[in-house]
């Protein structure tokens, strides 16, 4: 009798376990189910619902804009609008799976260095047949984030939001009191350093450079060598010029400035840099334009100043995009929604509130920049003329192979020439697989 | 009557064994078969290349290296915590004043949250304003400014200080309990014998926590070939990638190039390297008890 209730209880369990199961199951297919129905009634009554991911927001303003935005958006269309809204790392963990498995959302918010990777894979659809039956104009955006929306001569995401890595901030109270013109910025490599060198007492530095595990310091190398008129990429894609004399004099250039640096800048990062400088360590660092806010709620009484990247002798002077940008799912049934979506939260009137970064749409740029930035036509300037990252699937090896030269110059194993002549070896080779 | 009775005890594992199939080898299965697919984007949507990926993988030398680290920083890393934290059980197991408090802080290392404890290490480490240089320094060695981590020589020594700091309380707590279970009138019989304090040890003490201590140096062994958090926070995996382990290469291979198949190739390769290491050691351990 007792080993009959034993077995009642386990089988209740092995039961209740199973049904488990079975009713997760049977949402699933219920859910799948709607959303057919939902695709198979587009000129009907119901409701279609559009699923998208995107960042998750730490300032409430924005997500109140951006919740109230997708409301206007539902109203206009008819339709029912459903945001994901991700931390950076959990996006970009989560959102290549699911799309590699025929799922995810309609519409992809994508880092600028993804998109090359999810076009090359077709995950995503090319924009252009869309473009063309609508008022998108690469005119209206910045041309960098622009570039790093295309791959080979397709359009695959429209940019959202951008960054520039960097511009150039300064201790105005240091250049005080090291003699130098507080509302005279360096403006070429030269003054940079010869500067740096004259701020570089009492225990202080001049600036602060780094080559720990983090991108930023490519995204300065590679703009320093556009700057000096190089190229990172030839035409087809398919070999790099970073071990050209651009690329050589643009690494050396940031590796010198370890002579003005506190020890100890290979194991360092951006944020290292940004914190001896809102500490009053450094008198000058590079940083992008959301720096303002970190050094405001840092150092609220710092006296600085924003000014555009050095640049070499008869050079330019170039940043490189950051951002985001927004593309279609190739699996998605509502392809044409989407693309109402992307153009709905690119314009004008919905970027000055909904970006996280400063606005990819020019105009609304402009006008963000001055409510909300000190020097906001610095900013913008070096917004205008900014360069992007290479757009090959394989980014992310290549810039890891940058790095690596970048910290074997700055560690002192090698020169900046033979360090580049080898990861562009290795990164051609990657390039042609 | 027992037949009933084997039906019961299967039901009961029943739960257990659905779970164990659907928590870990489902997500094994699947590790292999993405282990057989070339899932670089670069050219186009995954697709099967059997084994042959495995092959490819030691091609450019990049992985002989990880694996040449993580033996370093395995062998390492297990040999000093257990090391050291034998010696700190036998200090320990000592009758003084205040024992209780200080077996609490000993044991501070091991409860505090990993990225806690590497972000502090970060700190000690700092070339400016870090606790080590000034240490040095206070010492009378003279001001510098070692970059422990940004210097690829001596980034893996940091690294392994951290997690022998880290991990070492475990195996102390463990060999702690082995030694109070270790009879005292041994102790006195061998005392009457005339044995002195390193007979004693060698000849009662690590035979009795023999067993212990085998299965301690298994765990950490094994805990620390798949520590990841205290590598990931201090260095990265760098510089020049003169620190990268396993699992912070695999890391690298899935969620920073996408490139899942790879990363199933290294995860089954450790997979493999850690299977060995417990085979050997479990056999070690079998041997002992038929003895």
């Amino acid at each position: 009798m007792k080993r009959i209730g034993q077995l009642a209880l386990v089988s209740c369990m092995i039961l209740v376990l199973l049904a488990g199961c079975g009713t997760n199951k049977g949402n699933n297919s219920e859910a799948s189910g709607s959303q057919s129905t939902a695709t198979s009634s587009v000129s009907g009554g119901k409701k279609q619902s559009l699923v998208i991911w995107t960042l998750q927001q730490a300032d409430t303003n924005i997500q109140e804009a951006q919740e109230n935005a997708a409301k206007s958006f539902e109203e206009k269309f008819n339709t029912e609008v459903q945001i994901t809204s991700f931390p950076y790392d959990q996006l970009k963990s989560k959102l290549l799976p699911a799309v590699a498995g025929g799922e995810g959302p309609d519409v992809l918010l994508l880092d600028q260095v993804w998109i090359a990777q999810y076009a090359a894979a077709k995950y995503i659809v090319p924009l252009d047949d869309y473009m063309g039956k609508s008022e998108v104009k690469a005119e209206d955006y910045f041309a960098g984030a622009w570039g790093a929306g295309s791959f080979k001569n397709n359009v695959y995401a429209i940019p959202f939001d951008v960054g520039v890595w960097g511009v150039l901030y300064y201790n105005k109270d240091m250049f005080k009191a090291a003699g130098l013109d507080p509302e005279k910025p360096p403006v070429t490599w030269d003054e940079f350093n010869q500067y740096a060198q004259q701020l570089t007492k009492d225990g202080k530095f001049g600036t602060s450079n780094w080559a720990g595990s983090s991108e930023s310091v490519q995204c300065l190398v590679d703009a320093f060598t556009v700057a000096g008129g190089g190229k990172l990429l030839d035409e087809s894609g398919k070999k790099i010029l970073i071990n050209e004399d651009a690329g050589v004099k643009a690494l050396e250039f940031w590796a010198g400035m370890s002579e003005f640096s506190p020890p100890g800048s290979v194991g360092k990062n951006e944020e290292d840099a940004m914190t001896l400088f809102t500490s009053g360590q450094t008198a000058m660092t590079m940083y992008g334009e959301w720096g303002q806010d970190t050094i405001k709620t840092r150092a609220p009484s710092m006296n600085y100043g924003v000014a555009n990247l050095p640049k070499p002798e008869g050079g330019e002077s170039i940043g490189t995009f950051g951002g985001f940008n927004l593309a279609i799912n190739s699996n998605s049934s509502k392809k044409d929604l989407a693309w109402e979506f992307i153009q709905y939260s690119t314009n004008y009137e919905n970027q000055k509130t909904i970006t996280m970064l400063t606005p990819a749409n020019k105009k609304a740029a402009k006008e963000y920049l001055e409510l909300t930035r000190q020097y906001p036509d610095v900013i913008y300037q070096q917004l205008t003329t900014a360069t992007y990252r290479p757009n090959v699937a394989n980014y992310p090896e290549i810039a890891d192979l940058q790095l690596q030269a970048t910290q074997k110059v700055m560690t002192g194993n090698m020169n900046a020439k033979d360090a580049l002549q080898e990861a562009a070896d290795k990164i051609n080779k990657l390039l042609n697989k | 009557m027992r037949t009933r009775s084997t039906f019961l005890g299967y039901m009961l594992i029943g739960p257990s064994i659905l779970l164990l199939i659907v928590l870990l080898f489902i997500p094994l299965v699947y590790t292999v078969q993405i282990s057989l697919q070339d899932t670089d984007l670069s050219h186009g949507a995954p697709k099967w290349i059997g084994l042959a990926g495995y092959v490819d993988s030691w091609k450019d030398g990049e992985l002989l290296k990880v694996f040449m680290h993580s033996t370093v920083w395995t062998v390492c890393v297990a040999f000093f915590q257990v090391v050291i934290g034998l010696v700190a059980a036998l200090l320990l197991n000592r009758k003084f004043r205040f024992r209780w408090l200080v077996r609490a802080m000993v044991l501070l290392p091991w409860v505090l949250p990993g990225v806690i404890a590497a972000l502090t290490w970060r700190l000690v480490y700092d070339s400016q304003f870090g606790f080590l240089n000034s240490l040095i320094a206070k010492l009378g060695f003279g001001q510098h400014a070692t970059d422990w981590l940004g210097t690829p020589g001596l980034a893996m020594f940091s690294v392994i200080l951290a997690a022998i700091w880290k991990g070492f309380p475990f195996a102390m707590l463990m060999l702690l309990a082995a030694l109070q279970s270790v009879p005292h009138d041994q102790y006195e019989a061998a005392k009457i014998d005339g044995a002195d304090g390193l007979r004693q040890f060698i000849h009662i003490t690590l035979p009795s926590i023999s067993g212990v201590l085998k299965t301690v140096i298994m765990l950490v062994s094994i805990w620390t070939f798949n520590y990841f958090e205290m590598i990931y926070i201090l260095t990265g995996g760098g510089p020049i990638r003169s620190t990268h382990i396993a699992p912070t290469y695999i890391y690298e291979l899935s969620f920073g190039h996408f490139n899942f198949g790879e990363a199933s190739r290294v995860s089954v390769f450790s997979f493999i390297f850690i299977f060995l290491i417990s085979l050997f050691l479990i056999r070690q351990m079998h041997k002992n008890e038929r003895n």
